[in-house]
């Protein structure tokens, strides 16, 4: 059907860009979640004049186009749902340049956050957004989901930290928004594009915006019988005005998983852990850590321990940063859920999810960027039992309702996509879905970029 | 049952999280999704549920796999995507059978002795009419013996004094062919530990080659054999010098649990180690008669030593213990050299790629000597920093103890 667009797309990218055998349609119609499709057409850029042409292409035979890094994607974002075109762009992965002195480093899309973090050890600065997945994922993924982290409660998500983007629009057209230094921005595009999950246009180009490491840190970890006790924990040390750097809330279901993994010797059973980290200059850290644990021992924590060397800090966030692909221990399948809710209504929700985890029959394992009151609640099932996917989809909505109904939302970190699509409409107001699609029209009026995501376009 | 329906759940275990691309090395270098282990497992769930035919690029994504076992080891959820790999091989093999350019060194030439030694031999003779190099491979640096060990050595290696114990050495056809320097310096070092050390001559190759692409008959044959071999001696443990060899020993029981041998095998797999594992965790090291070397090196890890045997520390400590040797470690330390047996004459161009990378970090160390515990590693990274001219010299383990007892001030490589 496409046989013209491929012969013009393997003259912009080279032959061994482009695929359309089914090996392929196949190996790039997947993320990390459950929903599988399959694109028509594989391509690989290289640079940003090959970006630009393929979009002039497919905007001239109205392909859609889903843009792909990592596909770590946990909402379906980068799964080519219309089909077309699965526009991958791993092989752009160089980090163009580190600028320690205006506290900028320019990198490519594809470029891995963990390789731009191993880049920057040793200069004294690093990227701040530290999503779970860091070690495979991509920045211009992160840049699409404006994607969070553990640190992300003290320094901020990705949207803190772009100063500048090279976009490539629909029409194949490129711009350049922002750069190297932050300034005024009245209208600010830059701000638009960060979060925008791909439907927008193609990030090729990135200005981040670094951060100097800080003198000292301290790892903790604190030990309850009960998820609640532990929330609780999380609401008092914020309100007594202390920002620790991460403050991650594992359940008993979610520590089993990853210690089956990591093998560190976490409590199998304990009804919830909290990993604590606060940074800044050494002298100020003594006096946090010892109000940190005294809110610990107020909400009946049975251990608190704080970790002697940077090798256990290491496999203690190794544990954390796994968990999600660890569950697959359990059950074969998972869905996740990005709620967040204020910070004082924490415990509540934390309650209600057990609740519902017994209600429905279901294992739900909770797992926490708990300082933010970011839940990710995880279902375990096996995606071949119809009666089981029934169960998740009740307590998943739910879930969702119960978020809102507290004042929260129903993304914090991981994006719209295709799984929260439907919940989207129970958080915004008709006016605002339509001002979204508004914006989307304008921008890409055909609907061909990573179209059937976030909101409906008719 | 058909060998993908055994593994289908296995199969489906893999819930696609995708942190096998942060350690899977072909990943590394082409970002593609079809040369990870999430992208190998769902083109070999779609064969197994008769979504995809057994095709030319399935074929292509299953042999470009390494089987380094490094997604195994990454993997949260603890799915095994090389064994997925050689399940998929075996079934490839089942359906299809091998073509000649594997069936001639997997089934013809490497599972017996006299072909192998006449093969080498070959080799030997017509090298220097060869091409210097060929696919990436070091035609011309690679060293071939006139007689295999086992073939030049007595069968019984006596120590000073009454033995602590009797070791039967494993060479592996590699070593045995290619670095007899190195096998020498094994039987050197466990003597001088007061072990009595036999070389069964009429050892086998581990079977590892053929297991590797999906043979398991003719793998589980060779294993047989060497068994039999190996069990006359009646031996306190195996030894082997070898991380591919050794991987290959350790896993004997588990190929054999449901069969009748089940019990020998896994007695065997379970007296195996590799060298520097025996010397550190089974005896005293004698480091009263190390003389002074002082040398820099780096150490590589090869895959089968450190994932299939859990050897990492053993071959560090060892060298450590050596005064006047100063161990610098590289980058990516236990990232697969590009070898992987016949991969590297199969897939050249990844290959070099992935030994490019090798090269790189093991330079950077500024270390004279490259050390390996593995053979197939030894002439990969020696190859591949012969043709790159980065003039570090590649050194078994083993050697660099073996001039330690010899208390020569220097490391003279016999190659």
């Amino acid at each position: 059907m496409y046989e013209a667009v491929v012969a013009q797309l393997k003259e912009i990218v080279g032959s061994k860009n482009v695929s359309v055998s089914k090996e392929q349609l196949i190996n790039f119609g997947f993320d990390a979640t459950l929903p599988q499709y399959r694109p028509e057409i594989v391509v690989f850029a290289t640079t940003t004049e090959q970006v630009s042409k393929v979009m002039k292409v497919a905007q001239k035979h109205k392909v859609p186009v889903t843009p792909r890094g990592a596909a770590t994607n946990l909402s379906g974002g980068s799964l080519p749902s219309s089909g077309g075109i699965a526009l991958s762009l791993t092989k752009m992965n160089k980090i163009l340049e580190i600028d320690t002195e205006n506290l900028v480093c320019v990198v490519q899309p594809g470029v891995v956050n963990q390789d731009l973090q191993d880049a920057l050890a040793g200069t004294g600065y690093f990227y701040p957004p530290d999503p779970a997945s860091m070690k495979v994922c991509t920045i211009g993924g992160n840049i699409a989901e404006c994607a969070g982290g553990p640190r992300c409660l003290k320094l901020g998500v990705t949207r803190d930290y772009i100063l500048g983007l090279e976009v490539v629009w629909p029409d194949g057209r490129v711009s350049t928004l922002g750069g190297r230094f932050a300034g005024d921005r009245d209208l600010d595009l830059v701000r638009l594009m960060v979060g925008s999950e791909g439907m927008l246009g193609i990030v090729t180009k990135a200005w981040l915006r670094l951060k100097p490491v800080s003198e000292a840190k301290k790892t903790m970890l604190a030990v309850f019988h009960e998820v609640v006790d532990a929330s609780r924990t999380v609401s008092d040390i914020i309100a007594k005005g202390i920002i620790p750097l991460t403050l991650e809330l594992l359940d008993n279901l979610l520590i089993n998983c990853a210690e089956d993994f990591a093998h560190i010797g976490l409590p199998r059973d304990a009804g919830a852990i909290l990993i604590i980290e606060v940074d800044g200059y050494a002298p100020e850290l003594d006096r946090q850590v010892e109000t940190i644990q005294k809110m610990c021992e107020a909400n009946n924590a049975r251990d608190f321990q704080i970790a002697r060397s940077a090798e256990e800090v290491d496999k203690l966030w190794t544990a954390r940063r796994i968990v999600i692909g660890a569950v697959a221990r359990k059950r074969p399948s998972y869905s996740l859920q990005d709620v967040t809710v204020p910070r004082s209504n924490f415990p509540v929700i934390s309650e209600k999810i057990v609740e519902i985890s017994k209600k429905y029959d279901l294992p739900i394992g909770i797992l926490a960027h708990a300082g933010d009151g970011n839940l990710h609640p995880i279902a375990l099932f096996d995606a071949r039992d119809k009666d089981e996917v029934d169960r998740v989809h009740k307590a998943e909505e739910e879930i969702c309702q119960i978020a809102l109904d507290l004042g929260g939302t129903i993304s914090g970190e991981h994006g719209i996509g295709l799984a929260k699509m439907d919940f989207l409409r129970w958080q915004l107001s008709p006016a605002a879905i339509d001002l979204i699609v508004g914006i989307k029209k304008t921008i890409d009026p055909n609907n061909i970029l990573n179209p059937g995501k976030m909101v409906e376009v008719s | 049952m058909d060998i993908l329906e055994r593994v289908y759940e296995a199969l489906y275990q893999c819930n696609k999280c995708g942190f096998c691309q942060a350690t899977c090395p072909t990943y590394r270098n082409l970002w593609d999704e079809k040369y990870t282990a999430r992208g190998r497992i769902r083109l070999i769930l779609a064969v197994a549920d008769g979504d995809l035919e057994r095709t030319a690029e399935y074929e292509e994504a299953i042999n470009t796999c390494l089987t380094c076992h490094q997604c195994a080891v990454t993997c949260p959820s603890g799915v095994k995507g090389d064994e997925l790999v050689l399940a998929a091989r075996q079934d490839l093999f089942e359906k299809k059978g091998f073509p000649f350019i594997k069936r001639i060194p997997l089934q013809r030439v490497l599972p017996s002795r006299s072909a192998r030694n006449a093969a080498f031999g070959m080799f030997r003779v017509f090298k220097g009419l060869l091409p210097s190099s060929f696919k990436g491979i070091d035609i011309k640096g690679m060293p071939v013996a006139g007689r295999s060990f086992t073939d030049s050595t007595v069968e019984v290696h006596k120590p000073e004094g009454e033995p602590k114990a009797k070791v039967a050495y494993f060479v592996g056809c590699m070593t045995d062919h290619t670095l007899p320097g190195v096998a020498e310096a094994v039987v050197k070092v466990l003597t001088a530990n007061g072990l009595e050390v036999i070389v069964p001559k009429a050892q086998n190759c581990c079977g590892l080659p053929m297991y590797t692409y999906g043979d398991l008959d003719t793998s589980l044959k060779l294993a047989k054999e060497n068994m039999d071999v190996i069990e006359k001696f009646q031996v306190d443990a195996v030894i082997t010098a070898c991380g591919s060899c050794g991987g290959m020993l350790v896993k004997y029981g588990e190929l054999f649990a449901d069969k009748p041998e089940a019990e020998r095998a896994k007695a065997f797999s379970e007296k195996t180690y590799d060298v520097a594992e025996y010397l550190i965790d089974k005896i005293e090291l004698d480091t009263e008669k190390f003389g002074n070397l002082p040398i820099k090196v780096t150490y590589h890890d090869s895959c089968h030593l450190a994932r299939g045997m859990n050897v990492v520390k053993q071959p560090r400590e060892l060298m450590k213990k050596v005064p006047g040797v100063e161990l610098i470690e590289m980058k990516d330390a236990d990232q697969c050299c590009g070898a992987a047996g016949l991969f590297q004459g199969l897939y050249p161009e990844i290959s070099t790629k992935i030994t490019n990378n090798k090269i790189e970090n093991a330079k950077n160390t500024g270390a004279e000597f490259v050390t390996v515990d593995c053979p197939a590693c030894l002439h990969r990274i020696q190859g591949g920093i012969n043709q790159n001219k980065t003039g570090q010299r590649v050194a078994h383990v083993v050697e660099v103890l073996a001039a330690a007892y010899d208390n020569r001030d220097k490391l003279d490589l016999v190659r």
